[in-house]
């Protein structure tokens, strides 16, 4: 890629730090508490995303049962089979994407 | 053991020699009790030193030591032998009992082996024996041990007898016995008591005494068994559901540029919204694939400097995007409207709970079942508006539309046709769907109201019974059902009591119903009643009559059945029966004088009453018709014969009706085709009416004209008067009709479960003077009869309607 190009996206990439819920199905009170919990373990191993996966995962079985699966990476492609209305797929910090989801 | 023991008993015998010496020294000590008592005790002791000494006589050269003295200095073992001490008691017993020297005594004996005189010498056993009584100890047990300890001694003198050689016994031995020092291994003093001694009382006592203390002593050794059982808890089985896990499937490839477009779409939308401020909340949308596809070849095609490659992979990877978000909303509109639209359904499912939980509180309610009532009502008003208003005999003022071809056919047809019928509407339902209609009877207080009763005339196929009460106001279904085991075969309504039904049934039985209640059960029942008919009931009906002297009139129920019984029924507690005629057969017109004389043998001596009519004045006189053809007046006063017997029915006469305006008048019809028309003053028929070749089921006087009826048969419902026949289109059969008590229109009844309703149209006005046009018909034909005293149909019948 361009220099420019480059440095436009990282640009826009700065400007795109919030978190936005790419697809969920989970209802508004489990939806905003995933969020936030992804946001925050996110923001803690803003490095390790093994361990911010980690973290989501343990967190949502505490809070909402097992078993939760959570994917936290740049790029990766992904099929999976998930409980209705417990998934939460989201990007937050501009190149981050979350996936989460419940299948027991 | 064996050797320790062995050596104490050689030593014991290798040390007599010395014996002698050491007594001589410390003297003769004085015989203890006590030496007595250890002997005694040690006896076991005994047994086991005496057996092993037998073996050891082997062992004879022993070592031993001797010091300068001569002493034997072997050291001894620390338990002394006790075969020594046996002896050593033995001969201080001796000692004791005997005067001489005990020492001598002993060594004499046991060397010259005077046995038998030793041992059977009364003085030995007698002197032990007293000396055990002062040791307090059990003389038995005592005397056995000193026996035994004799025993042993004595086989202890035989071993020593095999050892010894002839010379050795010949030889003089001195022996100088010398009593050791006491030595006492174990003191066990008796604690037994002879039981004729002085202290065995006290003994007793204090052992009683301590017996009942160890009983009554708290927490004793005393246990008492007791078993428990835990009880064992039923098991339950519980069951729980929970609302079923749906799966969906989903996938999808994440990217940084899927992030950076899913951001500058998102960005670009909010912008388009200018001010709609969406933030995070945001969820893909449905349309937002499509357009961020729209857009992202446009400005990846205007983003220009990009080298092929990059380009190509961004426009694979945006293809490839758009390609999994189609999937992704396929699937999930696949798996259900859940994914996209969650919300919604999260929404909706909760009111839909509540609404069948609403619908179900609501489908019980009376509220409802009222409103349901009404609703019925008021659609059937809109159904049957204009017909109801015909059957009320108003004008239609029916829809400008229809007026035009309705007035002009009307007005055409009705002069043409002079009276006819038209058929309104019909009284049925599913529920009465082929069964036969039986009897119909109007409400007395509401003339909109009509009962109908369901039933089988025929004897081979009966089926269950039905009352239905029908309301003008909805002719789709009855107002009240009852349904019974029999077939209803008569109705009638109280006229004192409006809501209560007599209804009589196939099988005899009478019941009545309170029509208030919607309730499916008799108030009364004759079925356990004494006088209940046998054969079905086929008229019932309320009378007024007059009770005794007074002005005070009750109403009484009065049953007629094929049983030949005219049977009154009273309501007082239950159903009380009285008899109040009992049809007995006429000979027949067949039977010749002859055979009158003889009598004829009847199967049953009881005429089969079909139906009754009483007189509208004279409440005790009444008419019945039987199964024979005769019609026979009655009085209430007579219970057995007849006022008078009308002949001229050759079949079963199947209803009787007095004139609704000249009381004198009646009319029956009959089996054999035709109605005929009585006064009762003549026996005989004044008019025959013979319409068809059909049954005349029932009959019934126009409540409007005196000189109009209506009858049906199998066939036809025909009016007479002015002769108008109707024929049901079913190939039902006619079997009951009625005039409507406030209308101008016949209800009439079928074997298939219908009440049609026909409205009389263009019926010549009523009479001025009903009674006196009634009177003249009736003159007329008298007049005409005198020739010919019966007249067909068309005879009898065109006279009528000339006259009118």
């Amino acid at each position: 890629m361009e220099g420019t190009e480059e440095k436009k996206e990282a640009d826009v990439k700065r400007v795109h730090t919030y978190p936005l819920i790419r697809h969920s199905d989970m209802n508004d009170e489990m939806k905003t508490e995933a969020m936030e919990l992804c946001v925050t373990a996110c923001e803690k191993f803003a490095n390790n995303n093994e361990s911010a996966a980690k973290m989501i995962k343990d967190t949502m079985d505490k809070k909402f049962g097992a078993s939760w699966h959570a994917i936290v990476g740049e790029g990766y492609g992904f099929e999976i089979t998930h409980e209705v209305k417990n998934l939460l797929y989201m990007f937050f910090g501009g190149n981050m994407a979350i996936c989460l989801w419940k299948c027991s | 053991m064996s050797t320790p023991k062995a050596k104490p008993s050689l030593l014991a015998q290798s040390r007599r020699s010395h014996a002698g010496a050491s007594r001589s020294k410390r003297g003769p000590a004085a015989s203890t009790r006590s030496n007595l008592i250890s002997s005694a005790s040690k006896r076991s002791m005994l047994g086991t030193g005496q057996t092993t000494s037998e073996k050891s006589t082997t062992l004879r050269d022993k070592v031993q030591v001797f010091d300068e003295a001569g002493n034997d200095v072997t050291p001894l073992p620390l338990f002394t032998p006790d075969p020594n001490q046996v002896r050593k008691g033995q001969s201080n017993v001796l000692g004791d009992s005997s005067v001489g020297t005990p020492t001598d005594l002993l060594s004499v004996s046991n060397m010259s082996m005077t046995t038998a005189s030793a041992f059977g010498g009364g003085p030995f056993t007698r002197s032990v024996f007293t000396q055990s009584y002062d040791t307090e100890s059990g003389p038995e047990e005592e005397g056995a041990g000193d026996m035994s300890s004799w025993a042993d001694i004595r086989h202890k003198r035989e071993d020593v007898k095999e050892v010894l050689t002839q010379a050795d016994l010949d030889k003089i031995v001195d022996l100088l016995l010398d009593e050791t020092e006491t030595i006492w291994m174990l003191d066990l003093p008796t604690v037994c008591v002879a039981h004729d001694s002085e202290e065995a009382a006290i003994v007793q006592e204090s052992n009683r005494k301590y017996l009942e203390l160890c009983k009554a002593r708290v927490g004793n050794d005393l246990y008492a068994e007791r078993s428990m059982n835990t009880f064992n808890e039923p098991p339950k089985l519980k069951a729980i559901q929970t609302t079923k896990i749906g799966y969906a499937e989903t996938g999808v490839t994440c990217t940084n540029w899927d992030m950076y477009d899913t951001y500058t779409a998102q960005e670009k939308e909010t912008e388009a919204a200018a001010g709609d401020k969406e933030e995070e909340g945001t969820i893909s949308r449905p349309t937002s694939p499509t357009e961020e596809d729209e857009k992202k070849p446009g400005s990846a095609r205007s983003g220009g400097p990009q080298d092929d490659s990059a380009k190509g992979e961004r426009r694979a990877s945006v293809k490839g995007e758009s390609r999994v978000e189609s999937r992704g909303t396929v699937t999930s509109s696949v798996a259900g409207s859940e994914l996209f639209a969650s919300k919604e359904t999260g929404v909706s499912s909760i009111p839909s709970d509540i609404a069948a939980l609403d619908e179900e509180r609501i489908m019980k309610s009376e509220q409802l079942k009222k409103s349901l009532f009404i609703m019925e009502r008021v659609i059937n008003l809109n159904t049957y508006q204009p017909k109801q208003a015909l059957y009320r005999g108003f004008k239609i003022v029916s829809d400008v539309d229809r007026e035009v071809p309705n007035t002009s056919q009307i007005a055409l047809s009705v002069p043409d046709l002079g009276p006819n019928l038209d058929r309104l509407w019909s009284y049925v339902c599913p529920l009465t769907k082929g069964r036969n209609v039986s009897c119909l009877t109007w409400n007395k207080s509401n003339p909109d109201l009509i009962a109908v009763g369901y039933g089988q005339f025929d004897f081979t196929n009966q089926k269950s019974g039905l009352v239905c009460c029908w309301s003008l106001k909805n002719p789709e279904y009855p107002e009240r059902v009852y349904t019974s085991k029999q077939g209803v075969t008569s109705l009638d309504f109280s006229v004192a009591n409006a809501n209560l039904l007599a209804v009589g049934y196939y099988d005899g039985g009478v019941g009545i119903y309170n029509v208030r209640s919607p309730e499916d059960e008799p108030i009364l029942d004759s079925q356990d009643s004494q006088g209940k008919h046998l054969c079905p009931v086929w008229q019932i009906q309320w009378i007024e009559k007059e009770r005794g002297t007074g002005e005070e009139r009750t109403e009484v129920l009065i049953s007629i059945s094929t049983d030949g019984r005219v049977t009154q029924w009273s309501i007082r507690k239950g159903f009380e029966s009285y008899d109040i005629m009992r049809l007995k057969k006429l000979p027949t017109r067949m039977a010749g004088k002859a055979r009158e004389k003889k009598g004829e043998a009847f199967i049953s001596r009881h005429a089969g009453g079909l139906c009754f009519d009483f007189h509208s004045r004279d409440t005790n006189v009444y008419l019945a018709g039987t199964e024979e053809g005769y019609i026979h007046k009655c009085s209430c006063s007579y219970n057995e014969q007849y006022l008078e017997t009308y002949s001229g029915h050759n079949a079963p006469v199947y209803q009787i009706q007095w004139s609704p305006f000249v009381t004198d008048i009646f009319l029956s019809c009959s089996a054999d085709w035709t109605i005929r028309l009585w006064h009762q003053d003549r026996t005989t028929p004044i008019l025959t009416f013979h319409s068809s070749t059909k049954m005349v089921h029932s009959i019934c006087w126009s409540p409007r004209s005196s000189t109009v009826f209506a009858c049906v048969n199998e066939g036809a419902v025909e009016v007479l008067d002015a002769v108008i026949t109707a024929t049901p289109t079913s190939g039902a059969k006619l079997t009951s009709v009625t005039f409507g008590k406030n209308t101008e229109c016949v209800l009439v009844g079928d074997s298939e479960g219908q009440i049609t309703v026909y409205e009389l149209r263009c019926m010549p006005p009523p009479p001025d003077l009903q009674v006196d046009a009634l009177n003249g018909v009736i003159k007329a034909s008298l007049a005409s009869q005198l020739p010919s005293v019966e007249g067909d149909k068309t005879a009898a019948d065109t006279p009528v309607e000339d006259d009118f």
